[in-house]
């Protein structure tokens, strides 16, 4: 005989035993852990549920709070926190970066569900670079300047042409406009599965959660009760342009013919971020355009300005 | 004991054609079996995902628990296989058999070695091996095989072969095997079918060398020897309860050109050692694969391998299996033989060549219809044990191909193509953190696989410098890719091609090594 034999046959059943009654404990534990129950034997076996809250953002340093406590920060490759172990309840998120203005938010977390937030957070001052008419060229081998029309500037201006020449409803095409109501006409726009629109007679904005499905993001519920479609903002000066904020589907920019370009979170729980981009002085109308990918064209009269805009 | 050729002969099928009628019907539906389970699971996964994501996160999570206990359980057999495998290595067989007084003066070894175009440097590497064997040379038959469709070089080689080893060993045979014989499929079981029965009329019959005294060797023509594998062997043979309803597996190790080989390479050959490793613990599972070694006796009864079909090696152990009723056993030796590892001239043709090696092994699923065709015809078979080798083979070749695929891809189509809904739900959330932790637990099995693999390793040759021994180590970070591509795919597609009745044909692994070693 060897003294060296294969496992034996009695050690391989226990093993095989033991495994597979590990698997059939382990396996409902580790689902019902997953789903958000959590087991406590304090004076006797309790079986709780939790809920969680996600919070994502790409502007690293960003300190995340959960109900004034510093739960994570922000980094370049760390842009989420997620807590999938916390009571069901009312909570006040805040996301906190220096430069930023501070992002908050009183949200309902429910069991077994995650609240999703994206921390909607602009500087504190926007920076905007204002693009010449005509640019000066050196003539080659003499000391004459020549004035010429800047190509950046025409370029940016011809966004701004079909706008100049049509009102705001003369805009609209065929396939962008719905009825809510008869006779109203309304600009509307469409970003995943969120459709947000601007009804010009009653100057406010819906939004609308257009996915297959009974599902709502949470900020379509407020106290147990969801409503879709609803309205999260009026204008008390008529708008002239809108469209999403680049990257997002709860954000929207909107100039209005008082003057200036603001953006607002679609996510009206307080406290809903509304912010002034742009605003002139004479209260004279200004206009916007989105271009490439995260580029805002103002444009002020005559003048073209330009800022960069972080998602 | 049966003693006329073929007198236990099981049906030689090669594919649903060779049958007839209901039976060729039946044996059709066999051979879509296997696609049918790999590719229902595939794309059941995609539906379940997005119509009841919550059922198909359920089923991820249960899985993902079973794979790693699966890990843990099969990590406890490779362990004990090492541990054997190393007391097997050390241990002197000669000094054995004496010592357990087991005469075996009467018994000869049987090599053979198929080959096609490969160089003469590969094949004399392991005639070498035979006479620097410990074991009496004189009592080894050494048969080479060349395929005659190879040309006059293959031939060539085999006489120069003879020529410079014939008188190390007792008989020395070159046995080429013509070229376009109707019936036959080229490939290896076609040609050694053909030598050992050349060798019985030329050798065995003429001498009067009884059939049961001749232990026949298989061989790859990359196989090289350790020391004392005849030696354990013939231990084995003799201390079997029946030799002659026993084929004897030892296990492949591919350290031929370990050091050569691109790290792609080595982590899927190492994982073939191990599967065949853990295999050795669990002997009704195991069948033969690649080299491997049985009685002249036995397969003499059951005419020996089939020759219309690809995956020989382990059909022979089915062929033995339903001749004599289910009745037939693999014996692990725990001691293995050395083959090369994949190697082409380039990293693409190297990687190419893996993926056409494991594609054919992957073919073995040609064994499942013929193994369920057999269970269901053969009344004599015991029921459980129908039932047993049915459910092991299904389960390996299902595993095979769903198994990565499960875990790496689509562990993560809930969370991707589920409803809304099920998106904002914690257990969405959960399923990624679960899957990537319950893994790299599982992970875990890599540390042991990584410190078996060195243990295995060959003198390392000089001008390679000692740090290749980390790669070695970090060469296991690749497994997730290799079971996946090299796996998986491969294993997809040959039971897709046997779905549609797209039959493969034998592929010779082309075999290379560097020049300056």
């Amino acid at each position: 005989m060897l003294d060296m034999k294969p496992m034996s046959h009695t050690k391989r059943r226990v093993y095989l035993l033991g495994f597979s009654i590990l698997f059939f404990i382990l396996t409902p534990l580790v689902i019902f852990y997953a789903m958000g129950y959590r087991f406590g034997f304090v004076e006797k076996f309790v079986v709780t549920e939790r809920g969680g809250v996600y919070v994502q953002t790409s502007i690293p340093g960003t300190d995340i709070y959960l109900d004034d406590e510093l739960k994570d920060t922000t980094g370049i490759f760390n842009q989420e926190y997620l807590s999938q172990s916390i009571k069901p309840g009312r909570y006040f998120v805040r996301a906190v970066n220096e430069g930023y203005r501070t992002w908050e938010k009183y949200v309902q977390v429910d069991a077994q569900r995650v609240t999703s937030l994206y921390p909607f957070l602009v500087p504190e001052e926007f920076e905007f670079e204002e693009i010449l008419q005509v640019v000066e060229k050196p003539q080659q081998g003499t000391t004459t300047i020549d004035i010429a029309v800047n190509d950046v500037y025409k370029d940016f201006v011809s966004l701004f042409v079909l706008a100049e020449a049509t009102t705001t409803k003369d805009l609209i095409t065929a396939s962008d406009v719905i009825d809510i109501e008869e006779g109203q006409d309304v600009i509307k726009r469409v970003f995943g599965d969120v459709q947000v629109w601007y009804d010009e007679d009653e100057q406010q904005f819906y939004v609308e959660w257009l996915a297959r499905g009974d599902f709502l993001p949470s900020y379509f519920c407020e106290n147990g009760e969801c409503i879709n479609p609803f309205v999260f903002l009026k204008v008390t000066s008529p708008v002239t342009h809108f469209d999403f904020y680049p990257g997002r589907d709860d954000v929207i920019i909107f100039a209005v013919e008082n003057g200036s370009v603001n953006a607002v979170e679609v996510d009206k729980r307080p406290q809903q971020t509304s912010v002034e981009i742009y605003s002139n002085e004479s209260g004279a109308p200004v206009d916007f355009r989105l271009v490439g990918r995260d580029t805002l064209v103002i444009k002020d009269g005559e003048k073209i300005l330009t800022t960069e805009l972080e998602r | 004991m049966a003693t006329e050729k073929g007198s236990k002969k099981p049906p030689h099928i090669g594919r649903a054609s060779d049958l007839q009628g209901k039976d060729r019907f039946l044996y059709r539906l066999l051979e879509m079996l296997p696609a049918t389970l790999a590719w229902g699971t595939i794309l059941g996964s995609i539906v379940l995902s997005y119509f009841v994501p919550i059922w198909m996160a359920f089923f991820i999570i249960a899985f993902d628990i079973y794979w790693l206990l699966k890990t843990l359980y099969l990590s406890a057999h490779l362990r004990q296989n090492w541990k054997r495998m190393k007391y097997n290595m050390k241990l002197d067989w000669q000094k054995k058999l004496a010592d357990d007084g087991l005469s075996h003066e009467h018994l000869k070894h049987m090599i053979i070695y198929p080959f096609y175009k490969e160089e003469y440097e590969v094949i004399e590497k392991g005639i070498r091996a035979l006479e620097d064997s410990s074991y009496d040379s004189k009592k080894v038959i050494v048969v080479l095989a060349p395929e005659e469709r190879a040309g006059e070089e293959a031939l060539s080689i085999a006489q120069r072969l003879k020529e410079r080893h014939a008188s190390s060993f007792g008989h020395f045979f070159v046995a080429p095997h013509p070229a376009d014989v109707p019936g036959e499929m080229p490939g290896k079981g076609s040609n050694i079918a053909h030598a050992i029965e050349v060798v019985r009329i030329e050798l065995l019959d003429p001498h009067s060398i009884a059939y049961k005294n001749v232990i026949v060797s298989a061989f790859d023509i990359d196989t090289v020897v350790y020391p004392e594998y005849f030696g354990c062997l013939t231990w084995h043979f003799l201390t079997a309860e029946n030799p002659y309803r026993t084929s004897f597996q030892p296990v492949p190790l591919y350290n031929n050109n370990i050091w050569e080989a691109p790290a792609l390479s080595r982590v899927v050959a190492s994982s073939g050692t191990f599967w065949q490793m853990i295999q050795q613990e669990r002997p009704e599972k195991l069948a033969t694969f690649s080299s491997h070694s049985v009685s002249f006796q036995t397969l003499y009864e059951i005419g020996y391998w089939q020759k219309n079909m690809v995956s020989e090696d382990s059909r022979i152990y089915w062929n033995a299996f339903v001749a004599y009723d289910g009745d037939y056993t693999v014996v692990p030796l725990s001691y293995p033989v050395s083959l090369d590892a994949n190697l082409a001239p380039s990293l693409l043709k190297t990687a190419v060549n893996i993926y056409k090696q494991q594609r054919r092994w992957g073919w073995g699923v040609e064994n499942v219809p013929y193994v369920m065709y057999n269970c269901i015809k053969n009344k004599k078979i015991p029921f459980l044990k129908k039932i047993r080798v049915t459910f092991t083979q299904l389960e390996g070749f299902w595993s095979l191909a769903t198994n990565p695929l499960l875990i790496f891809l689509l562990g993560w189509l809930p969370v991707t193509i589920g409803s809304p809904q099920f998106k904002s739900s914690v257990l969405a959330f959960n399923l990624p953190v679960f899957t990537r932790n319950i893994m790299l637990m599982a992970m875990v099995g890599l540390v042991i696989s990584a410190i078996i693999s060195l243990s295995f390793l060959p003198v390392r040759p000089k001008g390679k410098g000692k740090h290749r021994y980390g790669y070695m180590l970090l060469q296991w970070i690749l497994i997730p890719f290799t079971i996946t591509f090299f796996g998986a795919f491969p294993g997809l597609e040959a039971q897709t091609r046997l779905f549609f009745g797209r039959y493969m044909g034998f592929w010779v692994t082309p075999k290379h090594r560097s020049k300056e070693v």
